[in-house]
């Protein structure tokens, strides 16, 4: 889908959102429009748009396991199953990304060559905008906001819903695998009402 | 044997008991502190991002079971995107855990980087309504929520936040 015809739906999307609530707030307008000179059986009629205060609302996973393989590759599950879908009436995005390094996993900008012991690299995102475990877990972490791939539509919308890629690598792993496995990293994700920033 | 001998016999006999006894009792305690200890180092670890080897395998089969995983571990999270301050203090966060999550929440509310208000747990089905953090202005603020293991009550998975407006309500 281009990018023009997803901010024409997000818009319209909005717009349905709007006129709904509009509607509600005609009835008091008109009758201070009644207020007001009419004459003949013309009037004016102030038409305004507030934010309807539904609560944004969304799912997302708490956990992305990997599964690592004997040359360090690091298996994600699918994109399809690792989503944050979007169940407002209004639109969302994500505004930040961030991760946080559990120790004693090191993460690299690129585990093969990091020369560390329990070094690991991990990227996530959707497939056009795959962002670094590395590069989030600076000081801030990622600024999404003004990233028109991390919008998602209104509930129901044709991209009410981001499919999340991961994929990766570790290497000189000295931590125990089996078992429930280890945790490598803390994701946080942060996530606002609207669509991005241009 | 004496009388006197036989009763000193006798004493030191109930003393050496009762030693015993006092030592069995010790150890008896200890074993149960250690096992207590045992059993609360053997909670959950709370998973964020973890990484599992998979032996014996196919590759269709671990990615069934990654995808499984993500699945049995998915949260909705729900709250007002713009928070309405009362003259009281109070904020109408409006944070309600679905009944469908299979996990309790915790959520912190934090402005200009400062945690003001950290809420108790909350079972699915529930709902906070409003909150009364140590001091909040006007303007934007991040809520974040927590999942909770259900038997541990402890950190589940990495949390997520949610970037609203607080705004005194009689502004709105």
């Amino acid at each position: 889908m281009s990018a023009r015809t997803t901010r024409t739906r997000n818009r319209l999307g909005t717009l349905a959102c709007s006129v709904g609530v509009a509607c509600m707030l005609a009835s008091p307008t008109i009758a201070l429009a009644q207020d007001k000179v009419v004459t003949g059986t013309s009037g004016t009629t102030d038409v305004t748009v507030q934010t309807s205060n539904e609560n944004i609302k969304f799912s997302i996973p708490t956990i992305i396991p990997f599964a690592a393989a004997g040359d360090g590759e690091l298996v994600g599950p699918t994109a399809s199953e690792t989503l944050i879908k979007n169940l407002s009436v209004f639109g969302i995005h994500v505004t930040n990304m961030s991760v946080e390094e559990e120790a004693p996993w090191v993460l690299a900008p690129d585990a093969e060559t990091a020369g560390r012991d329990n070094s690991v690299d991990f990227q996530v995102g959707p497939s056009l905008n795959v962002r670094d475990a590395f590069n989030a877990s600076q000081e801030g972490g990622i600024d999404l906001s003004d990233n028109e791939n991390w919008d998602m539509d209104y509930a129901g919308g044709e991209s009410d819903s981001i499919q999340l890629e991961t994929y990766g690598n570790i290497s000189h792993a000295t931590v125990d695998l089996s078992g429930d496995g280890a945790k490598i990293a803390t994701i946080s994700w942060t996530v606002a009402p609207g669509q991005h920033v241009s | 044997m004496t009388d006197t001998a036989a009763a000193t016999c006798e004493d030191r006999r109930r003393k050496i008991g009762r030693i015993g006894q006092i030592v069995a009792l010790i150890i008896l305690l200890l074993c149960i502190l250690f096992l207590g200890w045992k059993v609360l180092q053997f909670g959950k670890a709370d998973e964020g991002a973890i990484v599992t080897q998979y032996e014996g395998m196919t590759r269709e089969e671990i990615q069934a079971e990654l995808d499984r995983t993500v699945r049995e571990n998915m949260m909705t999270v729900s709250v007002a995107p713009t928070a309405l301050l009362d003259e009281n203090g109070d904020v109408a966060v409006n944070v309600i855990n679905e009944e469908s999550n299979r996990f309790p929440q915790r959520f912190s509310l934090i402005q200009d980087g400062e945690v003001v208000y950290r809420s108790g747990t909350i079972d699915p089905g529930k709902t906070v309504s409003s909150c009364h953090p140590d001091h909040i202005s006007a303007g934007p603020a991040v809520i974040e929520i927590q999942a909770l293991d259900p038997e541990s009550s402890e950190d589940h998975g990495s949390p997520t936040r949610v970037d609203i407006s607080i705004v005194e309500a009689d502004e709105s």
